[in-house]
């Protein structure tokens, strides 16, 4: 018997994932019985001020003078400039400091980053262990509207591009602005990707099902990402290092009672990568690297992990 | 000649395969502090809400900043003068025609004028071509008249606004950076129409005290930690690969010249003269060293990578 009579438009389940509860499913075990595994994704992002006529935007980002999320008027560079610092400076330093820490480190490059910029693409493949695509650019996004064959498209171009210019192979997508459809997942399998990265779904990797079955959704969690935490809520820099310690302490206390968790963790080289910021970066991985109970490896990696 | 977009302004090459800058005595932060003096029209053309609070006049807007100016401007004076810090006046160069206590202050200490504009409530976006080579000369024609017959080198857009073609007309009036890109943390060489040299100035929105404590919720002491968690990281990274770099702290007689606020300016400007390795300067300064040492060698080594946009 059901009461509820859901109107014929609702889609009231994301399509493809299963239902699952903690304490109701099977734990999840980490090899040589390790607890936590923790993952670094990089995100290297192109904002594009000229935007290309039929492109889908956001309607709201991070990111310019002050607290305005609304597109910027044309004219002002300062959203442009201040994602731009990412390519330029931000990147470069985080990735200095994984390797400093001697963590495995994914980056995420868009399409019209790698095409705009080869030595990008050529120097971040130099450094990273995992490349991950990010879509077309910061600004021009996956979204309703688009047709199922447009957005194949979309994810086909990103991923040709990205996989060109770095010379490496992709297994992982991270839509910008965490922009997908009803197909997108379905159209990622289909294109060849094994991981996700855009929900912020679960503490442990979540294999879809039906049409999508296969694929792997592996959650970056909004709390644990630089962007959310420092400008969408606004706390300071102290206190989001204060939260991703705490969120370390839990998950490790929790997989004794839950069974093993993931940490994907989510930072972008024009806010993690700024000077100011920096320390948190260092001083988080360092701190996971040591630790016995800990198990750090790229996404790609992790999706990989027997479920 | 043909536009050029905002995105082909840029000449991309990562910090890590650049030719390296320094600075003039082996300093490796060069650090410009730039007030925000600022003029905000009691009603502005257009008749506009200046915060969509209250139709215009705005007085409770109007007269915060006006206080700026009245007591703030000169309360910061004082913290300026007690660490002799050398500053780069984001100005609203109606001041120099209207405020001239204020201009001679500035002109007494040698500040150096960035044009921010004429008025904080003009906004120059969508501005007709011409109107905006008008824009310029009249605001060199400010400068050479009230201030000390010197012209103006840099600018922030008013309200942080320009135009496809704010780039070339700059250089046509002898301007040589923009601090509207804070893409990095050294001057960047960026494209113009005529070729001719021009040069972002890296100004900032996090050791900014309007974003950080008017727009956001951030205190006083955050400001301070901010100063110096950037800065600090900045000597180290320069120690370590050699490159220097720049930093700006922004401030706004209408926000850190409230009386609460002079300890923490007083505890930046402290911090600033504590370590022998930061060049406390003007943005002019910057960018002449950057333009007869560097400029050329960054420019052919970012172009040499065939990644120019043509």
């Amino acid at each position: 018997m059901t009461i509820i009579q859901n109107p014929p438009e609702a889609v009231v389940f994301a399509p493809g994932l299963p239902l699952a509860y903690d304490g109701h499913r099977d734990p999840w075990a980490l090899p040589d019985g390790k607890k936590l595994a923790v993952s670094l994704l990089l995100h290297a992002p192109s904002y594009q001020d000229d935007v290309p006529r039929g492109a889908i935007k956001p309607l709201m980002m991070q990111g310019g003078v002050g607290r305005e999320t609304s597109e910027p008027r044309h004219g002002q560079v300062a959203r442009l400039s201040q994602w731009d610092f990412g390519l330029t400076v931000g990147i470069w330093r985080l990735l200095a400091i994984a390797k400093d820490a001697g963590t495995p480190v994914a980056v995420a490059l868009d399409q019209e980053g790698v095409g705009r910029m080869p030595r990008l693409a050529s120097e971040v493949a130099a450094r990273a262990d995992e490349i991950v695509v990010r879509g077309r650019a910061a600004n021009m996004i996956i979204g309703a509207g688009m047709s199922r064959d447009e957005e194949r498209q979309y994810i086909r171009d990103a991923r040709d591009a990205v996989m060109a210019a770095t010379g490496r192979s992709v297994a992982g997508w991270f839509g910008p602005e965490r922009g997908q459809t009803s197909d997108t997942p379905l159209l990622l399998r289909e294109e060849g990707f094994a991981w996700f990265g855009e929900w912020p779904l679960d503490e442990r990797p979540v294999e879809l099902s039906d049409g999508a079955s296969g694929i792997v959704a592996l959650s970056h969690p909004l709390e644990a990402e630089d962007m959310f935490s420092l400008y969408t809520r606004g706390l300071s820099f102290l206190d989001y290092e204060r939260l991703l310690n705490d969120s370390i302490d839990q998950l490790l206390a929790d997989a004794e009672v839950v069974g093993a968790r993931h940490l994907g963790l989510s930072w972008f080289g024009w806010v993690l990568g700024q000077a100011s910021f920096a320390a948190v970066a260092e001083r988080v991985l360092a701190r996971l690297v040591h630790h016995p109970d800990v198990l750090f490896a790229t996404p790609g990696q992790v999706a990989a992990l027997p479920r | 000649m043909s536009l050029i977009l905002n995105n082909e302004r840029l000449v991309y090459e990562p910090m890590v395969t650049r030719p390296q800058v320094t600075w003039p005595e082996g300093r490796t932060v060069a650090v410009w502090h730039a007030p925000n003096v600022e003029h905000y029209d009691f009603v502005p053309p257009g008749g506009a809400s200046p915060q969509g609070r209250v139709a215009a006049p705005d007085v409770q807007h109007y007269m915060h900043r006006a206080a700026g100016n009245r007591t703030g401007f000169w309360r910061m004076l004082r913290a300026v003068d007690a660490y002799d810090i050398p500053s780069t006046v984001s100005l609203s160069l109606a001041v120099l025609e209207e405020m001239p206590e204020i201009r001679d202050a500035m002109l007494a200490r040698d500040w150096e004028v960035m044009s921010h504009g004429i008025s904080n409530l003009r906004p120059i976006y969508d501005l007709p071509e011409e109107e905006e080579r008008e824009f310029f000369a009249v605001s060199q024609r400010l400068a050479r008249t009230y201030y000390g017959g010197r012209s103006i080198r840099g600018l922030l857009g008013p309200k942080i606004s320009g135009t496809d073609n704010t780039c070339d007309l700059m250089v046509e009036h002898g301007m040589t950076y923009h601090a509207d890109w804070i893409h990095d943390e050294q001057p960047r060489p960026l494209r113009t129409r005529s070729g001719a040299r021009l040069i972002s100035m890296p100004y900032s929105y996090m050791l900014n005290d309007v974003p950080l404590l008017h727009a956001k919720h951030y205190s006083g002491e955050y400001f301070v930690a901010m100063v110096k968690s950037q800065i600090d990281r900045l000597l180290r990274d320069a120690d370590r690969d050699g490159q220097a770099r720049v930093a700006c702290v922004a401030t706004h007689p209408f926000v850190m010249g409230q009386p609460g606020m002079q300890k923490h300016l007083e505890a930046i400007f402290a911090y600033l003269r504590s370590d022998d390795r930061i060049w406390v300067t003007r943005a002019g300064d910057i960018a002449d060293h950057y333009l007869d040492h560097h400029y050329e060698r960054q420019l052919a080594s970012a172009l040499a990578a065939s990644e120019a946009l043509t």
